[in-house]
């Protein structure tokens, strides 16, 4: 599905998805398309947090395991794995992230973020820019500058 | 919209960049000696610039391209001699102006640029070194007045010279104001406005040209729409409306300014374009133009804002030789009258009025013939974004019609079979020809050479002579793009580090002069570029010592590389350092960079070299992006892409010719030994195969021939290939991934990866076993050697003792005030364990010792022991307790006796860095004759 950017007053549209019983999400306009059912080619050799490549719309497309690049340990699950990914927008990389599954799209207004909670690793608050509070539980808001840098 | 100004602004960016880019070759050429062909190519590129410039209105940008054109009017005059100063004064302009122009863009108020103070400090240089020869005064040019852009009310204020009135008066002619959509004309390039522009100016009746901003669409009230809207200023003889006819322009006329006397005003019959006239003074007097108009005239309408006032009017003017005019050609100032003939002649003397000199008007004309050929019908200017487009649209359909072909296989229909093969086929021609569209001779990149060549030459003080061959030598644009950066960073490198100073060189007996050579050859697909210097070349010493240093390489590896394994550390991240940056070759940039920018676009580079004779650095490419031929082929169960360019040959495995030696695995082909690649293992290391691989495809890289044992084979394909991201980029054994008709991602093999990745692989490997085996001998407490020293007894691991020699202590000489002990033509440096824990004294004279050699970070040293005593398997229990001194793991009971139990390494490391640092200094830096040196022993 293609995503459309529209802007609330006072808040933000973040777009949620799951991975283990965690939701997490990123401000909608940086991205840029949800895309399942694609098969995500392993790369040899390559960073652990790199889930592999997969084709989307015509594009090599590198697709970064949120689970690895915070510190856990990647899904154990078939081979061809059939996941959920959500393409990033950026200028000059395709990157996409891999999730559990899509959650839905939360208008977050602004009284519902907190900052960055203290209890976070290094690694976390390094890609975690906020978490806030919504009547559909917290979800953790991904800084994706860092993101796109971090898995560099 | 505004669209095709702004696309009359693009051609103008694009066409000014080409002509600075052959300038600037031309200038070059300048330097080596006068040419008066040479001098004019310059001046009609600075000329043509300059009037582009003005219909645009960039004033800084007209002024710049006026000053340098004045400078080379004189010197293809041959009054300017053309100098060191002024060659690098072309040079600064023409830098200048690409600055400038690339400045330059389109916005609200027309074309602005964001200008600054240097452009003034440039003029004014150039303006000295035209005046500096000269014994006839600067004059001050009649520079149009800059118009300033929408006033108040949208309208447009113009400021018209007085004098303008009263020549026309003098003369008896017509003065009008004309407003024009050029682009509604059906004048759509530049060339065309020029040719007009031009043809008004030879008879001297343009004498004011511009942009109105105002009517830019959507830019002022006073917008109609029109495209491209321009005024003039024109003194005709005759009304000046037929004269528009006459030259087939069809404008409208805003005001007449003047009407010759006894002749009916002409009624004006424009549209109302709200154009405000104010009559200025400038230059009635022929003085040199102060500020401060003088309002006496009437002025029809004041305008709202004060036009601004073009300050450089009160300075020192370009030098304009007098009598001729400038070239003849785009005369965009109107009376050039010198000061002198100013006051000398009355204002009537209008020089652009007569007839130019034949010689100008001869270049007028062969300008703008020769402009006519260059942009004619043998070639085409297309946006590079179509193009883009077009090779998106091929590569798309490549891979449709590979999905294509797959399913009308399945079909077993032979009519349909052969239609689709035709389809197929002219698919493959379509997409080869599009390809083409966007070949560009490596010869672009090939011109920007010399002119980094002489200014690193001069930055470093070497001489060097640039050879280019094979600048016709296609490449896709997108690739030149790619590789312009990394090849003008190896040129560098190549005059900063390669090749050496004058006098090094004649001293080596080389030639003075440095000879760089850049050769392009076409081979199958595949662009080679090689890059060769005659310099001093790689030392595989310094790089091994910098790469021990930096922790690239174990000593083992540095000990047992190949000159050739050394060089390949140059392209190592984090190799070009601190000590190798240079003014010229900066910092960070190294050759991983310029390595993986070519890896990006499906090359690779590789680095031979002979010291003291030069270096050749050369870089495959191919010759187009996207499309290559791969086999398919499966791997560990997945499949994966091999170019097929790498593929020699492929081979069922008949399992007999499999063999081993030493520890490599082999296959025996036609009487030779095929080193193999298992490629299952290398990619997915630990898994457990549940078939042998069946086939071996013969690969061969630049440099190694080798086989890689794969599962199966699937088909050849033909494969767009797309980069794989930046977070790849260390990845060697890949180069790149496709998408498969049926919509999978494939990873492609790039064979020389695999080939450097499992030579790396081998070596880790073994050091990683011989190192397993270490810890397991030592884990096994696999003994201890016991030794006596001066009546005490020391215990060291057996495994860390290679060699034991026996020596009378006459051998022991004295270096450096170090002892040492010369060992297979090696200085080494000697310990005695009683100095280190301060025993008693040592022995007489004659008596025989040990020696045990240890090699402990690269270098040798050994500890002098008075007899060796026994190897125990284990020593029990040590105390670790009270501190016995430095490098003891503690004391334990062996034999019946107390024994130190030494940690060797530890104190052979110290003993590294601080006594025997400088001795360790001066081996390393390969003395000589090592044994020569004598001292007087101290001991």
């Amino acid at each position: 599905m293609k995503i459309d950017d529209s802007t609330i007053v006072g808040g933000r549209q973040i777009l949620t998805w799951k991975i283990g019983e965690r939701l997490f999400g990123m401000d909608i306009g940086h991205c840029r398309e949800v895309d399942k059912d694609k098969v995500i080619v392993a790369v040899p050799h390559s960073r652990k947090e790199i889930a592999g490549i997969v084709n989307l719309r015509g594009d090599v497309v590198t697709v970064i395991d949120l689970r690895v690049l915070l510190g856990g340990e990647a899904a154990k699950a078939a081979d061809d794995q059939m996941s959920v990914i959500i393409r990033l927008k950026c200028r000059n990389q395709h990157v996409a992230l891999k999730a559990d599954s899509i959650y839905d799209v939360l208008s977050v207004t602004n009284d519902q973020f907190e900052g960055t909670p203290a209890h976070l690793s290094e690694i976390e608050a390094r890609y975690i820019q906020s978490v806030a509070m919504t009547p559909k539980g917290l979800v953790v808001i991904l800084n994706p500058d860092e993101i796109l840098r971090g898995a560099s | 919209m505004s669209v095709d100004f702004e696309g009359l602004f693009e051609s103008f960016v694009a066409e000014s960049s080409e002509m600075l880019d052959r300038a600037e070759g031309s200038v070059l050429e300048l330097e080596k000696g006068f040419n008066k062909e040479v001098v004019n190519d310059i001046f009609r590129a600075f000329h043509t610039i300059k009037g582009d410039s003005g219909i645009f209105g960039l004033q800084e940008i007209t002024d710049t391209a006026h000053a340098l054109e004045n400078m080379l009017d004189l010197m293809r005059a041959e009054k300017l001699e053309v100098s060191m100063e002024r060659i690098d004064l072309l040079l600064t302009g023409i830098d200048r102006l690409r600055q400038m122009i690339a400045a330059a863009r389109v916005g609200p108020g027309g074309v602005q640029l964001s200008s600054d103070g240097d452009v003034k400090t440039l003029l004014d240089t150039l303006h000295k070194a035209i005046a500096g020869d000269r014994q006839v005064p600067v004059k001050k040019p009649q520079t149009i007045v800059r118009q300033n852009s929408v006033g108040e009310g949208g309208s447009f204020s113009l400021r018209v010279p007085k004098r303008y009135r009263l020549d026309a008066e003098a003369r008896g002619h017509y003065l009008s104001l004309v407003y024009v959509d050029l682009y509604a004309q059906g004048i759509s390039s530049l060339l065309e406005i020029r040719q007009i522009l031009d043809n008004l100016e030879d008879q001297g009746s343009l004498l004011m040209q511009g942009v109105l901003e105002n009517m830019l669409p959507g830019r002022g009230p006073g917008a109609d729409g029109s495209l491209l809207p321009y005024y003039m200023v024109l003194a005709t003889q005759g009304p000046v409306e037929p004269f528009l006819e006459h030259h087939g322009i069809g404008g409208k006329v805003l005001r007449v300014l003047h009407t010759p006397k006894g002749q009916n005003a002409v009624p004006v019959g424009g549209a109302a374009v709200p154009v405000d006239l104010v009559e200025d003074d400038a230059g009635v007097s022929g003085e040199v133009g102060t500020g401060g108009a003088t309002p006496a005239v009437p002025a029809p309408l004041l305008a709202g804002e004060n036009a601004i006032r073009d300050d450089r009017n009160a300075e020192e003017g370009v030098l304009l030789d007098e009598g001729r005019g400038t070239a003849g050609m785009i005369v965009k100032m109107p009376a050039k009258k010198t000061k002198q003939s100013a006051v000398e002649a009355p204002p009537s003397a209008m020089p652009p009025a007569e007839p130019k000199e034949s010689p100008s008007l001869k270049n007028a004309n062969q300008a703008i013939q020769s402009m006519r050929e260059s942009s004619s019908e043998t070639h085409l200017k297309v946006s590079v974004t179509l193009l883009d487009e077009l090779i998106n649209l091929a590569g798309e359909t490549i891979i449709a019609r590979n999905d294509l072909m797959q399913k009308v296989e399945r079909i077993k229909d032979p009519a349909l079979a052969v239609t689709s093969k035709k389809v197929s086929y002219l698919v493959t021609k379509l997409q080869e020809s599009i390809m083409r569209t966007r070949l560009q001779e490596i010869g672009t990149i090939f011109q920007r050479l010399p002119r980094l060549v002489r200014d690193i030459s001069l930055l470093t003080g070497k001489q060097v002579e640039l050879v280019t061959e094979g600048g016709d030598v296609e490449l896709d644009k997108t690739l030149i793009d790619a590789i312009v950066d990394p090849v003008m960073h190896m040129v560098r490198n190549s005059i900063d580090h390669g090749i050496e100073a004058p006098e090094i060189r004649i001293r080596a007996g080389k030639p003075e002069k440095g000879i760089l050579k850049l050769s392009a050859t076409l081979r199958g697909g595949n662009v080679i570029l090689r890059i060769i210097d005659d310099g001093k070349g790689l030392d595989a010493d310094a790089i091994r010592n910098k790469a021990l240093a930096k922790g690239l390489i174990t000593e083992r590896q540095a000990a047992e590389a190949t000159n050739e394994e050394l060089f390949e550390l140059i392209f190592e991240p984090g190799f070009s350092t601190a000590e190798t940056i240079t003014q010229t070759s900066g910092r960070g940039v190294g050759m991983d960079v310029v390595r993986t920018n070519f890896k990006r676009v499906g090359g690779t580079v590789d680095v031979s070299s002979e010291k003291g004779r030069g270096t050749t650095i050369t870089a495959t490419l191919p010759q187009t992006l996207s499309i290559i031929t791969c086999l398919m082929v499966e791997i560990a169960a997945k499949r994966y892409a091999m170019p097929q360019q790498n593929i020699e040959e492929l081979i069922l495995i008949d399992p007999e010719q499999l063999t081993t030696v030493e520890s490599h695995i082999m296959y025996r082909l036609r009487g030779h030994l095929l080193p193999l690649v298992k490629i299952g293992e290398v990619l997915y290391p630990g898994r457990q195969a549940e078939q042998e691989p069946r086939y071996i495809a013969v690969v061969r890289s630049d440099r190694h021939r080798f086989g890689m044992m794969i599962d199966d084979i699937i088909n050849p394909e033909e494969i767009v290939v797309k980069p794989l991201g930046e977070h790849f980029s260390d990845l060697t054994i890949f180069s790149g991934a496709a998408i498969l008709g049926d919509g999978e991602a494939v990873l492609i093999l790039d064979i020389p990866g695999v080939a450097r990745f499992t030579n790396l692989q081998s070596n880790m490997r073994e050091d990683l076993e011989a190192s397993r085996d270490q810890a397991a001998a030592d884990e096994k407490e696999s003994g201890y050697l016991l030794v006596g020293v001066a009546g005490n007894q020391f215990a060291m691991p057996v495994s860390s003792v290679p060699r034991i020699e026996k020596i009378t202590s006459e051998r022991i000489e004295s270096f450096m005030g170090i002892e040492t002990l010369i060992f297979n033509d090696e200085i080494v440096p000697l310990l005695r364990l009683q100095t280190v824990y301060r025993l008693a004294r040592r022995e007489a004279v004659g008596t025989d010792l040990y020696v045990l050699i240890f090699n402990v970070h690269g270098m040798r040293v050994g500890i002098v022991v008075d007899s060796i005593k026994s190897v125990v398997g284990s020593i029990g229990h040590v105390e670790t307790g009270a501190y016995l001194g430095e490098s003891v793991n503690g004391q334990a009971i062996v034999n019946g006796e107390k024994t130190v139990v030494l940690d060797v390494i530890d104190l052979i490391g110290r003993m590294q860095q601080t006594k025997f640092r400088e001795l360790r200094a001066y081996i390393e830096k390969g003395a000589p004759d090592s044994a020569s040196a004598m001292e007087t022993t101290e001991a």
